[in-house]
């Protein structure tokens, strides 16, 4: 919280020049005896600065769950997302930063995000509450006024991206009243859960893939289709000759279906022989082609094309 | 009218369903199992020397001459087991039991469950035999069958009895009134130095309609059927009435 309030100070402070304020002074306060200036514009997107996640957790862990933040609000497309390694980018130079007096402390880099004229914070933070890791997330407007809240509760590390995801994606609605984009990546770095898979196929394979796929899944269902056909007829004639067996017994020995039945045994037989001793391997045969087919045209289809 | 246009469709939504239901237990169930031989028996061809499985008897395809066997048939399922259970069910092929079975108390006899073929003789002699249900699978005997000194009152359960190599001798049996089991008697090598492969002697209960009816049943399959008594022993064939004599 404590970052929060810094933020919050800095925001009103620093990113607000024109305005006096009374909130805690810091260096940014230099700007308080400034000559009143306009309200700055309000922009078409809003431009968010995501503040490093703080907090108990580990540090990798706060650290993907800052890049986590960003991304998320980034498939916002009315927010315009600018992140701490943003900053520094554009200060560019660790020389210049420290000729600047501005480390890599979050202060100091809020500081410049006021001084870039951000409108809002994002503050985040992960803390541990017995085996409880809890999250939380707000979005402070440069008036200090908080415009979204979320949080969420886990008692598994393995179920906290995608429950901060959530939580990212509802405070994003709520401040910008839009669904997010699923795709967007705006430079953020991209750590959506639902985009993990980076496997991409060869450039110019996807085509051939797509098309082989197509054909081998044919080939091996009609392969497979032809092969069972000799055990699905017997099934047929199987049953017949249950049913000759029952009208034969109540007839008490009708010996004309006895005489048909020779003839259903013949063919039952040359079924069961056309299954036994072929029809089982190319069924098998059918059913691996059509499985190998069917996993090229769903790799083909699912998997991206390398440019 | 959406209503009508919609059932169409949800009907072969259904079919749909029930063909991918079908297919898929084909290719979970059938695919790469070869099919065994598990298919009901009726039509299936047989032999004098080749059984059918349980539950059936080999039906010839007309009367056959010692000098033509074996003759083949095809397996036609017994009808009526009379007073006895059916064997088994569904449907499977039977054994073979080796060697002349001699049985003088049905009791704790469980060697003939699921047999086919005695190859060999089958004797059942003693009082104690109150039906001969034991032998309700047996098809195919090798030698003689002959059922005497018994309390039983039918044949029931030799239904499927279709081959005796040996001849037929019934003998002594008190109780016997019911001979219509041995229908199904397809192929019955005369006694020697006769032309009768059936004898019936001294059962004082059996009538001469029963054993006419008999007669009648076996002519087509060309198997001649006689009685006489141990006082009035015209027609019988020496070597059965010597068998019967013996204690």
């Amino acid at each position: 919280m404590n970052l929060l309030a810094l933020g919050t100070a800095l925001l009103v402070v620093g990113a607000t020049p024109a305005k006096p304020t009374p909130a805690p002074t810091t260096t940014a306060t230099a700007t308080a005896d400034q000559q009143p200036e306009p309200a700055p514009p309000v922009r078409a997107r809003p431009r968010v600065l995501v503040l490093d996640v703080s907090g108990d957790v580990d540090k990798s862990a706060r650290d993907t769950l800052t890049a986590l933040v960003s991304t998320r609000l980034a498939r916002f497309s009315s927010l315009d997302i600018v992140t701490k390694a943003g900053v520094a980018r554009l200060i560019e130079l660790e020389g210049e930063k420290q000729a600047t007096g501005c480390g890599d402390d979050g202060a100091c880099l809020a500081e410049l995000a006021g001084a870039l004229d951000v409108d809002t914070l994002a503050v985040a933070t992960a803390g541990r509450l017995g085996g409880t890791t809890v999250f939380t997330l707000q979005l402070v407007d440069r008036t200090g006024k908080t415009i979204g809240r979320g949080s969420t509760q886990v008692s598994a590390l393995d179920d906290l991206g995608a429950r901060v995801a959530l939580v990212v994606d509802d405070v994003g609605q709520q401040v910008t009243g839009e669904q997010p984009e699923e795709s967007k990546v705006n430079g953020a770095d991209t750590l959506s859960p639902s985009s993990s898979s980076s496997m991409k196929l060869s450039a110019g394979s996807k085509t051939p893939l797509l098309i082989g796929g197509g054909v081998g899944a044919g080939v091996g269902a009609v392969v497979f289709a032809v092969a069972v056909t000799p055990a699905v007829l017997y099934a047929g004639v199987a049953g017949d000759l249950r049913r000759m067996r029952a009208t034969y017994v109540d007839s008490g020995g009708d010996d004309q279906l006895l005489d048909e039945a020779v003839t259903k045994q013949r063919n039952a037989f040359a079924l069961q022989g056309a299954w036994n001793n072929v029809g089982v391997y190319a069924a098998w045969t059918g059913m691996a082609v059509a499985a190998l087919g069917g996993g090229a045209l769903a790799a083909g289809l699912l998997v991206e094309e390398a440019p | 009218m959406n209503k009508l246009a919609h059932k169409p469709r949800g009907r072969s939504a259904a079919h749909a369903a029930r063909a991918l239901l079908a297919t898929a237990v084909v290719v979970v169930v059938g695919a790469g199992c070869p099919i065994a031989d598990n298919r009901d028996g009726i039509g299936r061809a047989c032999a004098t020397d080749d059984a059918c499985p349980l539950d059936h008897f080999c039906a010839l395809d007309g009367p056959v001459d010692v000098a033509d066997a074996p003759a083949k048939g095809r397996c036609a399922p017994v009808v009526d087991y009379g007073a006895c259970q059916a064997p088994t069910w569904p449907v499977k092929d039977g054994k073979t039991l080796e060697g002349d079975q001699l049985l003088t108390d049905p009791e704790g006899v469980v060697a003939l469950d699921d047999v086919t073929v005695i190859d060999g003789a089958l004797l059942a002699r003693s009082n104690k035999f109150e039906d001969v249900c034991l032998f309700a699978g047996v098809q195919r005997v090798a030698g003689r069958v002959t059922i005497r000194n018994t309390d039983a009152e039918t044949l029931d359960g030799l239904q499927a009895l279709s081959v005796v190599e040996g001849g037929v001798l019934i003998g002594l049996n008190d109780q016997l009134t019911d001979v219509s089991a041995l229908a199904n008697l397809q192929f019955v090598p005369p006694f020697s130095g006769s032309d009768v492969g059936v004898v019936f002697i001294d059962n004082s209960a059996l009538s001469d309609d029963a054993i006419a009816s008999l007669r009648t049943a076996l002519e087509p399959a060309g198997i001649k059927v006689t009685s006489c008594t141990l006082a009035a022993v015209a027609g019988c064939p020496l070597v059965a009435l010597d068998e019967i004599r013996q204690r």
